[in-house]
């Protein structure tokens, strides 16, 4: 059984890294070309001034944006940076794959880009206006287009391959320790696991979704609960193996959701769609001369997933956003005088050392959450005439 | 549903957080099925074109009744 459960976790986290790719910039910048042009022009500027030593000093100093440093963060990247000390920046690029109409596909580093400093092969990473932190490509006629497939190798990407490495890691030893020995009181890592696999059959999997039918969905449960708990406890670790934002990354949690919506639709039984399309009891003037119930039902239906992918979204991202908040607020008052951030820093770690306990139980009740509405929908797909 | 011996204790005392989780998404629901409602009408009536909008507003009316008829119902069940 174990051995199955793994093949499933597999399967299905190998559809994630699939679906999880950067989503496509759609090239709605061809048209206000002149704009782009404007903002090319400034960020040149601004370039020519920082070559200044004294005006980059300054630029440096004046120039703490809390909601960059917070974006930047929050979003998908296509380095993986992890410190930055005056003028040195230490991150590991990542592979930029990029498939452009005009220049066919293209796969480099990102560090060619040597932080948006030089262009490299037609393209040009911006680092001011509307395309900030995208990959552009630059047309014949100096202007910038986002490219038609950016299936870029980024900072999530990355993170979720660290996060199966560690759910496979955990769970094939915890598989390789029933076999080892089989019929004995589980020990160390598999005590633990055996705890949280039986928490989900027996309180969330089994109550809702019935005692027949439980089984069949137990593989999907199990693996979106892990899959998604071990992702937010990976996002709240500050440095490198750790620390990118893929629970929190909306993409994530849509295939997430649209596997749910998946299951439940080609698992809906007859009950389910004769509730959605002839709802029994209601009264025959809803339903007839226009489809009113019927059309709520959908709207219902395709309601459910969305609200799962709306909720994990935003409790780990706002949790990511709090607590860069508080690191904001430190450098925000440094910036008004040296020894005010000093004092708002002893605050502002504490505040950040509790919201990270918070964050911690929020990562657990999401992954719960999202198991258990999951499995509840499940049990509403499946479930006979009461 | 039928009960079995060793569910008893978990099908009669749902814990509070299942039925927080279970209706947590009505709200979400509400506010689609109006949105629904108030963009469809808006729609219509800029293919109808005529003076007075009255798809938006019977949609809208129509649109937060039938969302709390939904969410009463749902509620009920």
């Amino acid at each position: 059984m174990n051995r199955k459960i793994i093949s499933y976790i597999l399967g299905a986290l190998l559809f994630f890294i699939l679906f999880a790719a950067r989503p496509v910039q759609q090239d709605q910048h061809q048209d206000n070309t002149p704009d782009s042009h404007a903002t090319e022009a400034i960020s040149t500027e601004e370039h020519s001034g920082e070559t200044d030593p004294l005006s980059s000093q300054e630029h440096e100093e004046e120039g703490f944006s809390p909601s960059n440093f917070i974006f930047d963060h929050i979003l998908d990247a296509y380095e993986w940076h992890i410190l930055s000390h005056k003028g040195f920046h230490l991150s590991i690029p990542l592979p930029v794959i990029i498939y452009s109409e005009t220049k066919g596909m293209n796969v480099f580093m990102f560090n060619k880009f040597h932080h948006g400093h030089s262009d490299y092969a037609g393209f040009r990473y911006e680092t001011h206006g509307e395309n900030r932190g995208k990959i552009v490509e630059i047309m014949e006629d100096g202007s910038t287009v986002a490219p038609k497939l950016d299936l870029s190798f980024t900072k999530n990407v990355l993170s979720l391959l660290i996060g199966i490495t560690i759910l496979l890691l955990v769970f094939l030893s915890v598989a390789k320790a029933y076999t080892r020995r089989p019929n004995q009181a589980p020990t160390g890592l598999q005590n633990l696991m055996e705890v949280i696999i039986l928490f989900i059959r027996d309180d969330i999997a089994r109550p809702s979704i019935g005692e027949h039918k439980y089984m069949k969905f137990m593989p999907f449960l199990l693996t979106i609960f892990f899959f998604i708990w071990f992702n937010n406890m990976l996002g709240l670790i500050p440095i490198f193996p750790g620390g990118a934002n893929v629970t929190g990354n909306i993409t994530v949690t849509m295939v997430l959701a649209l596997f749910t919506f998946g299951i439940v639709t080609i698992n809906g039984n007859k009950n389910y769609w004769l509730h959605i399309f002839n709802m029994p009891g209601v009264p025959w003037w809803i339903k007839v001369p226009i489809p009113l119930m019927p059309v709520i039902e959908i709207i219902g239906m395709l309601t459910k997933p969305f609200v799962l992918m709306i909720r994990l979204f935003a409790n780990i991202t706002a949790g990511h956003i709090i607590v860069l908040g508080f690191f904001s607020l430190i450098f925000i008052f440094g910036e008004m005088s040296p020894g005010l951030g000093y004092g708002v820093s002893i605050l502002s770690i504490a505040f950040t050392i509790f919201m990270t306990m918070l964050e911690l139980l929020v990562a657990l009740i999401q992954a719960y959450v999202f198991t258990l509405l999951s499995a509840i929908y499940f049990g509403m797909a499946t479930e006979e005439h009461h | 549903m039928k009960k079995q011996p060793t569910q008893k204790k978990q099908k009669s005392n749902p814990s509070p957080l299942n039925n927080y989780a279970r209706y947590s998404g009505l709200a979400f629901q509400m506010i689609a099925i109006i949105l629904v409602g108030v963009f469809g009408g808006i729609k219509l009536d800029e293919i109808v074109k005529w003076e007075f909008p009255v798809f938006t507003l019977v949609l809208t009316l129509l649109s937060v009744i039938m969302s709390m008829y939904y969410a009463v119902k749902d509620l009920i069940r």
